[in-house]
């Protein structure tokens, strides 16, 4: 999401410099991508060390960035422990504070917590759903009169969306390969499709640690003749793999917003998701897809079945997501949104530290 | 009882600590909590791990910032309290070495604020949540092809 609304913003006129963590990859220190500065820093290993001169070096060369950069605001993406160097140098150039969530932590959010202390930092927090904005504000009540949602959005891919494929269905779980998206679940409700649509087939695209749990499940179910994995996808690559994809499955456990059921509907695709978090905020059962109770392959299987077996039900439903879509993730209300904030907490200054 | 005649001492065994730039990040690695503290906070943590009477930390205070001796007393006093209770530091016994002489003020003094311990009791169980991703590439930051759309 930062790579398409931090360009956007920038061409409204913000000068921005982005602080974020090195991936399992190396990439550079810093660099410059669509007129961004992007800087990126070891964060997460020193903290899973302990190791204090390393995270004292890593907070020294942020405050010196800081100091430099001189930012107007600060927009926090509260994705993890990392977030915790922005209190190692918020007092090197004060400035308004955005938090973003996009869902909340388990556990504890009182005052001596990462979330405690940026929800009490904060001058703004936005949610990126309802159900995201509900919860933050039963968990933490200090936001009610400073907290909002922006939901999530995509700029309209050039691809054009292709016509459903049926013949044979193509069944897709598109994501981080993690416990939380649950894709087991749609390995398991398999059996259940093949013995209906004995063709469909099931694509597993992404990567993470739950990549060797879901290959041996596979093949224990005896389903590797129907299901490939693709590995990481590329965002440019996911327009052209959806348009491959007669249904989207989103067997979740949790999701804030989930961008991927949005990219679905922006290529006509319906989706089968849980009833969790976000979720139903973009899927709208019996309209833009089907929403099923969480931690039941039985219903998941069934919904999957219904839509298969009724391709202008389907094909529909694909067509009604993607209107849904324009009207309620519209990609320039998005980019309005967060122009709006910004320049409400800044008084139209244009420094943006993200 | 702590007063202003206390030495304390960070716990060695339990505690990793770094000033920097007048920044303390401490670490509690049994417990896994996150500390750190800005400004004179900094000035204290190094002034304690060096062993010297609190006394001794107030009158450093005094000439480094402005702000009376009550109010440095006052918070060097609390600030001390909550460092025990987090068992972040010992009362200092007497087979520790002997402090060094403090370093002199500047010729200037700054502004002065309270000095907070910043607590941070989740850094653990979030690191645990968010294990990193074998094998997933990152990925590379890309403008849109397509500059005219917004």
């Amino acid at each position: 999401m930062a790579s398409q609304t931090l360009p956007a913003l920038r061409r409204r006129g913000y000068e921005i410099a982005a602080v974020t963590c090195h991936g399992a990859v190396d990439l550079p220190d810093e660099e410059q991508a669509a007129g961004i500065s992007v800087h990126r820093f070891p964060i997460r290993r020193g903290l899973a060390s302990h190791d204090v001169a390393h995270l004292a070096e890593i907070a020294a060369r942020i405050a010196d960035l800081k100091r430099r950069f001189k930012p107007d605001l600060v927009h926090l993406n509260f994705t993890g422990p990392s977030m915790w160097l922005y209190f190692e140098t918020a007092h090197v150039h004060p400035a308004p504070l955005v938090v973003a969530l996009r869902g909340l932590p388990e556990g504890d959010c009182g005052p001596d917590t990462l979330l405690g202390h940026a929800a009490d930092a904060a001058a703004w927090v936005v949610a990126v759903s309802d159900a995201v904005l509900r919860r933050a504000r039963v968990r933490l009540p200090q936001i009610l009169p400073r907290s909002s949602v922006i939901y999530n959005a995509f700029r309209a891919p050039a691809l054009r969306p292709a016509r459903l494929p049926f013949a044979p269905a193509q069944l897709l779980c598109l994501g981080r390969l993690v416990e939380e998206k649950r894709f087991c679940l749609a390995v398991e409700a398999m059996p259940r499709v093949l013995a209906e649509f004995p063709d469909a087939r099931l694509t597993i695209a992404g990567d993470g640690p739950e990549r060797i749990n879901l290959e041996r499940l596979v093949a224990q179910l005896g389903l590797a003749a129907a299901t490939r994995f693709l590995g990481w996808v590329s965002p440019d690559e996911v327009p052209a793999l959806l348009n491959d994809t007669t249904l989207l499955i989103m067997p979740s456990r949790s999701e804030g917003l989930p961008g991927v059921a949005i990219q679905a509907a922006q290529m006509r695709r319906p989706v089968v998701a849980t009833r969790v978090g976000g979720s139903p905020e973009v899927v709208v059962h019996d309209e833009t897809g089907l929403v099923v109770e969480r931690e039941n392959r039985a219903a998941l299987g069934a919904a999957i079945c219904s839509l298969l077996a009724r391709p202008e039900r389907a094909i529909a439903m694909g067509g009604a997501a993607h209107d849904r879509a324009h009207r309620v993730f519209d990609w320039q209300r998005h980019v309005d949104a967060y122009d709006a904030l910004y320049r409400r907490l800044v008084g139209g200054e244009t420094g943006l530290c993200y | 009882m702590l007063t202003l005649q206390s030495s304390l001492l960070p716990r060695a065994d339990e505690v990793v600590a770094k000033v920097l730039d007048g920044e303390a990040i401490m670490v509690n690695v049994a417990s896994g909590i996150y500390y750190n503290m800005a400004n004179a906070g900094g000035d204290v943590w190094e002034l304690i791990a060096a062993g010297h009477m609190l006394a001794e930390i107030v009158t450093a205070l005094t000439q480094r910032y402005e702000v009376t001796s009550e109010q440095a007393e006052s918070d060097v006093l609390a600030l001390a309290s909550t460092l025990l209770a987090e068992k972040l530091v010992r009362l200092r016994d007497g087979d520790d070495p002997p402090s060094e002489p403090i370093a002199g003020a500047g010729a200037s003094r700054r502004a002065y604020e309270t000095p907070k311990l910043e607590i941070f009791r989740d850094i653990g169980h979030l690191v645990a949540l968010d294990p990193p991703m074998p094998g997933l590439k990152d990925l590379p930051w890309k403008g849109p092809t397509d500059e005219s759309s917004s």
